[in-house]
């Protein structure tokens, strides 16, 4: 880029310490100064955006209860990955399957998914949705976010590529799937910390795909109430055990690479994998057993979720430890033993709700969901090892299992979806 | 600075002496790109205008090219402590600080325009097809109600923007062939009918006038094509003044408001089925009103409706 000539001449104009145009300004300094203004520019934008990376209203997320109203806060829709993937979780969810109607192709389910996108960005930042009939219902978002999932029927209507693992999972000997709450074309995830705008957004959501599909089964969840107990805190299932210690976190580089698909995935990249299984519990039959064995069914203290051989929830389980007459403290059969494999691959992210119908009309349960990258590679072989042995199978029983597609996230203006359907 | 270069009709060369003292020899193009947010209505909260990273990668590229075509000063770049020189200090603090403070004071106002009340990232999440301007009437989330066939109706927000009075005249649409301004109004027996505006739709200076199921709205009298669900539907709004304003209504179901069409031809709506309502069923009116047509709107355990 220069000449001996310009070496010589610039080294000179250096040394003499003096710009070469000592009355005005000289070239250089102003591409310096340009320069220099330049990357403060680029640096300003850069520290900017990172400082303003979540957005006013998710940094309020964490605050103490009772500082700023819950119902207020917003959760951002548009992005990079569909926000109810990551979220912490809310208190209340409902996970709908539709069922497409016959005549819907591939152009209808453009409209059908503009439609539910449109409905769910407003709804989602607390605006109420178009046609929407109780506008009054939409002002108190708390945190709402809508997910949506793909069925293999859905996938294959788009004309997509179908991932090799988007079909039912492989049947297990645990499990006793009624066909009522198994699989779907469209997955609809509604969570809140308030149930009644969860019911608000369920209803227009359901209103905009009316003339597109029906539902095929709806399973509502809860968890712990917004404020009832410090945010993060470790869910509790309906047998009273602390669940989900052990679990990836979002934000890290583990999560990204187990969660997300990658780039490679075609209309998938950015986008993940859902397998929704409702595990009904026998609360009689675990009423019946004493808390030493509930504790040893698990590997874990009721009192804490401290593993056996731990004192604190996020101490590591020992599994080569003892007891004095000579058995491992926690047992080759117990639940944590069971579902921690040697591979670090094989991990996903759970995010459980439990569920209780009504009494005496069904039962109480979890409703397990887990996101992953690949399910065939990551949820299956820990479903296969609790399927060999795991004495919580005696007190829990699969009735519900389903495999969906998440797609990735849109821009403001686009629609979920629109990687397979655009 | 003699040289030519790309783009120099766009950079203004500083007259006073003291910007060429403190090295300000040429400003950047328009400063107004750093906040064009009016332009940019729909940003995340927390995103920086897309103008100030236009406009900073300009002036860096500007700033690249003239280096280029300097090349030998670039190796000079590298041996030039600004602390040595006062000179040097001016000239290369400056530009960084004003270029620094400049561009994050306005990613700032950007950001902090933005709030955590629900109303206030609404104009930040909407959909660009939502919000169309004209001249001076803006038309914010147009939506149209489904139909078969025979009448249907749009509905949304329209502004005037303006100092001066607007009327709507009429409005025109490829799906119709006549379309008409109406508003809806209590007769003598103290049902709600629809009607046509006499005079078209007057929307004050600075105000804005709500079209919605029960109110005013843009009716399509004779449906030449089926209105599905999702559908964008483009309507063209002329204004008294000779220009006309664009809006593109999206396709929503809605089932209520059953008010009845002042000159007949009511029983035309099928979408809300073969049911005829006397005046003296409503007890409500509009989306309170309750309708026994069939379809997917109650509980949705049934098949779905066709329309």
């Amino acid at each position: 880029m220069s000449t001996p000539q310009g070496n010589r001449r610039t080294r000179g104009a250096y040394e003499s310490g003096q710009d070469s145009d000592p009355g005005g300004i000289s070239r250089r300094a102003l591409l310096v100064g340009g320069a220099v203004a330049g990357v403060g520019a680029a640096a300003a934008i850069g520290a900017d955006g990172y400082l303003n990376r979540d957005g006013p209203s998710t940094s309020a997320v964490s605050e103490e209860p009772g500082e700023v109203l819950n119902g207020e806060q917003v959760v951002p829709f548009h992005g990079a990955h569909q926000a109810g993937v990551a979220v912490p979780p809310q208190a209340h969810a409902m996970h709908i399957a539709l069922d497409l109607a016959e005549e819907v192709d591939r152009e209808g389910m453009g409209r059908l998914m503009r439609i539910l996108s449109d409905d769910a960005s407003r709804l989602t930042q607390g605006q109420p949705a178009l046609a929407d009939t109780g506008p009054e219902m939409a002002r108190v978002p708390a945190r709402l976010t809508v997910t949506f999932g793909f069925g293999p029927e859905f996938v294959r209507r788009a004309g997509g590529p179908l991932p090799e693992w988007l079909a039912p999972l492989p049947a297990f000997g645990v499990d006793r799937l009624d066909p009522a709450w198994c699989e779907g074309d469209l997955l609809v995830e509604v969570a809140s910390d308030d149930a009644v705008t969860v019911a608000h957004a369920t209803r227009m959501l359901l209103k905009g795909a009316a003339s597109f599909a029906t539902v095929r089964w709806s399973q509502p969840g809860f968890r712990r109430a917004y404020g009832s107990q410090v945010s993060g805190t470790t869910m509790r299932n309906l047998f009273g055990q602390v669940d989900g210690t052990v679990n990836l976190q979002a934000g890290t580089a583990d999560f990204d690479r187990l969660v997300w698909c990658a780039p490679q995935a075609g209309w998938l990249a950015g986008g993940s994998s859902l397998v929704i299984r409702r595990n009904a519990l026998d609360m009689d039959g675990w009423d019946r057993l004493d808390r030493p064995g509930r504790e040893e069914s698990v590997g874990r203290t009721l009192d804490t979720g401290a593993p056996l051989t731990g004192t604190q929830e996020r101490d590591e389980p020992d599994f080569e430890a003892l007891s004095p007459i000579g058995f491992p403290v926690i047992g080759e059969f117990s639940h944590i033993r069971r579902a921690r494999s040697d591979n670090p691959d094989e991990r996903f992210y759970r995010r459980a709700y439990n569920y209780e119908d009504p009494p005496g009309q069904g039962g109480a349960g979890l409703l397990f969901t887990s996101f992953q990258a690949d399910p065939l590679a990551q949820f299956v072989p820990i479903q296969q090892r609790l399927d060999d042995l795991d004495l919580l199978n005696e007190w829990t029983t699969p009735v519900g299992s389903a495999l969906f597609a998440i797609p990735p996230g849109c821009a403001p203006g686009g629609f979920i979806g629109e990687t397979l359907l655009a | 600075m003699g040289q030519t270069c790309p783009g120099r009709s766009r950079w203004r060369r500083f007259r006073s002496p003291v910007a060429r003292r403190l090295g300000l020899v040429a400003i950047p193009p328009p400063v107004r790109l750093l906040t064009d947010r009016h332009t940019h209505p729909y940003l995340a909260p927390g995103q920086p205008s897309p103008g100030v990273a236009r406009a900073a990668l300009s002036y860096i590229v500007d700033v690249a090219v003239l280096a280029a075509s300097h090349s030998k000063e670039l190796f000079v770049m590298t041996n030039i402590s600004p602390f040595r020189s006062t000179r040097l200090t001016l000239r290369v603090l400056v530009p960084l600080a004003v270029g620094a403070v400049a561009l994050s004071a306005c990613g700032s106002a950007d950001t902090s325009d933005e709030s955590t009340t629900p109303e206030a990232t609404a104009a930040s999440t909407q959909d660009p097809a939502d919000s169309e301007s004209g001249a001076a009437l803006s038309v914010t989330d147009p939506w149209v109600s489904t139909a078969e066939d025979g009448m249907t109706a749009a509905y949304g927000v329209l502004a005037n923007d303006t100092d001066a009075e607007i009327t709507i005249t009429g409005a025109s649409s490829e799906v119709s062939s006549d379309l008409e301004l109406h508003e809806t109004v209590m007769d003598a027996s103290g049902a709600m009918v629809m009607q046509e505006l006499e005079g078209g739709m007057v929307i004050p200076a600075g105000e804005s006038r709500t079209l919605e199921p029960g109110g005013d709205h843009v009716m399509f009298m004779d449906l030449n094509a089926p209105i599905l669900a999702g559908e964008e539907i483009e309507v063209v709004l002329q204004l008294e003044d000779g220009s006309s304003v664009p809006m593109l209504a999206s396709a929503r179901e809605h089932a209520g408001g059953e008010e009845n069409y002042v000159g007949g031809g009511h029983g035309d709506m099928d979408d809300h089925g073969a049911s005829t309502h006397d005046p003296g069923d409503h007890d409500t009116h509009g989306e309170m009103s309750e309708h026994t047509h069939e379809g997917g709107h109650g509980e949705h355990t049934t098949a779905p409706d066709e329309g």
